[in-house]
């Protein structure tokens, strides 16, 4: 009678294993979603890099500015406006009549950072969403394997015999039952966060395509302040001296190449942000189907390899100029 | 190339402002190699008001820019709460199997007193 019990138990999820497994639950492929949430992060550290050296060159304009402005008849405002006010009533609160360019692109600097932030962070997610190790074969081997001892145990002490191949099947199919089950769950899961979010990334490309614009006008504005004062140097007539007129050309050279590689790094953060919603497209059809060619992951993948290269040569250029400055005074 | 369809009117305006500044300072350099130092200064001036616009109005998009963000990130982080719970779920399910196997192997014991009883 026990026998029989035990033989129905195992017909059960048997049956319910070869289902499952008849229905097929092919596993997801983690690779993409590892290079998504590298990219993610190439982008996060690119923008912040090039938002930094813009705050930098805001603040050094607006202290040439200001001390420039002081000279003038006209500059009690720009002296003024340095004396931050407190307000009576509210201790923290302080005041500035004019608050100056590099301050508010700090604010936006810290905010683009935090909306990559986020960006970051649903990419983690979907890399520990699709990672072997949420469910990993070694867990469910141990867990094959107690069953089979806990179970066949049991047997022994109901003094049942020669049950061992069924009950090893048994605990196989239970195992294999639950991990094509909660295969399943996580593909589902992650088909519902890429669905669910193709709105808001499409938002966000929007968004942050904007900021990298913004970043790039500033850079531009910054860009012609800096070398028109140059220029301007170099055109003086007074100035007769031809090693010195060369070196005002080098200067202006070595800013234009810096430039014309800010603006490669810009461009190629444009081209990743706007290429994120056709990322998360790709992602979902990966998932419906691994054998699907997703090329916009390997695009996005390449742009955050060359962002980082970029980013590399950029800090290098930066680096010389700034010993190049400081060998100058 | 990505076309830049979504561009807005005031980054259009900002572009243009930068585009007459670079102008003005060429003309600058022009009018001080003719040694025209007054109408140089007089327009380095216009340069010079120019880039305090540009600043301001870059200011004000970068405002705009951060103000227009926060319902996004607030719709990002419940995104983000909701997959973590969803991996939260996948993890307590397989370890609520492992605790049954465990349950179990208790079970074990008490059936094998209980045999040697009966």
């Amino acid at each position: 009678m026990l026998r029989n019990n035990i033989r129905m138990i195992l017909a059960i999820p048997l049956a319910t294993g070869v289902l499952l497994t008849l229905w097929g639950c092919p596993k997801t492929n983690p690779k993409p979603f590892i290079q998504f949430s590298e990219s993610i992060q190439e982008l996060r550290t690119g923008a912040d890099a090039a938002l930094t050296i813009n705050d930098e060159e805001n603040k050094e304009r607006f202290i040439e500015q200001t001390a420039a402005a002081s000279l003038t008849p006209e500059g009690a405002d720009a002296i003024n406006n340095l004396l931050l006010t407190t307000d009576p009533t509210d201790p923290f609160a302080w005041h500035m009549d004019k608050t100056p360019l590099f301050m508010k692109s700090q604010n936006f600097r810290s905010g683009v950072y935090t909306l990559n932030t986020a960006l970051v962070k649903y990419a983690e997610l979907l890399k520990e969403l699709s990672s072997p190790e949420l469910l990993s074969t070694e867990r469910f081997d141990d867990l094959t394997k107690d069953l089979n001892a806990n179970l066949g145990s049991a047997s022994v002490s109901l003094g049942i015999k020669d049950v061992g191949k069924e009950l090893a099947i048994f605990s196989v199919t239970a195992t294999e039952t639950l991990h094509t089950y909660l295969e399943k769950q996580r593909k589902d899961a992650l088909l519902k966060a890429l669905r669910e979010n193709h709105d808001n990334l499409l938002e966000l490309s929007k968004k942050m395509q904007k900021a990298v614009r913004l970043a790039t006008t500033n850079l531009n504005h910054n860009y012609s302040d800096e070398s028109g004062k140059l220029i301007e140097i170099l055109a003086d007539q007074k100035m007769k001296d031809l090693n010195k007129k060369k070196e005002q050309v080098k200067k202006l050279v070595e800013i234009n190449q810096v430039y014309v590689n800010r603006i490669a790094v810009m461009q190629a953060l444009h081209e990743s942000y706007a290429a994120l919603p056709r990322v998360n497209s790709d992602m979902i059809k990966l998932v419906e189907n691994p054998k699907f060619d997703a090329s916009t992951l390997k695009e996005i993948f390449e742009n955050g390899k060359h962002l980082k290269n970029l980013h590399g040569e950029l800090v290098k250029v930066g680096k010389s100029n700034n010993d190049t400055k400081e060998g100058g005074k | 190339m990505t076309a830049i369809t979504d561009m807005t009117e005031q980054e259009e305006i900002l572009n243009t402002l930068i585009n007459q500044k670079a102008e003005c300072y060429k003309l600058v350099v022009t009018l001080r190699i003719q040694n025209k130092t007054i109408e140089a200064d007089n327009v380095k001036g216009k340069a010079l008001v120019l880039s305090a616009k540009i600043d301001e109005l870059l200011g004000k998009s970068m405002d705009e820019w951060v103000i227009d963000t926060k319902a996004l990130l607030d719709d990002l982080t419940i995104v983000n709460k909701e997959i973590k719970t969803s991996i939260d779920q996948i993890k307590k399910a397989l370890k609520t199997a492992e605790n049954v196997v465990k349950f179990l192997k208790n079970i074990d014991k008490v059936i094998d007193i209980a045999s040697k009883i009966i």
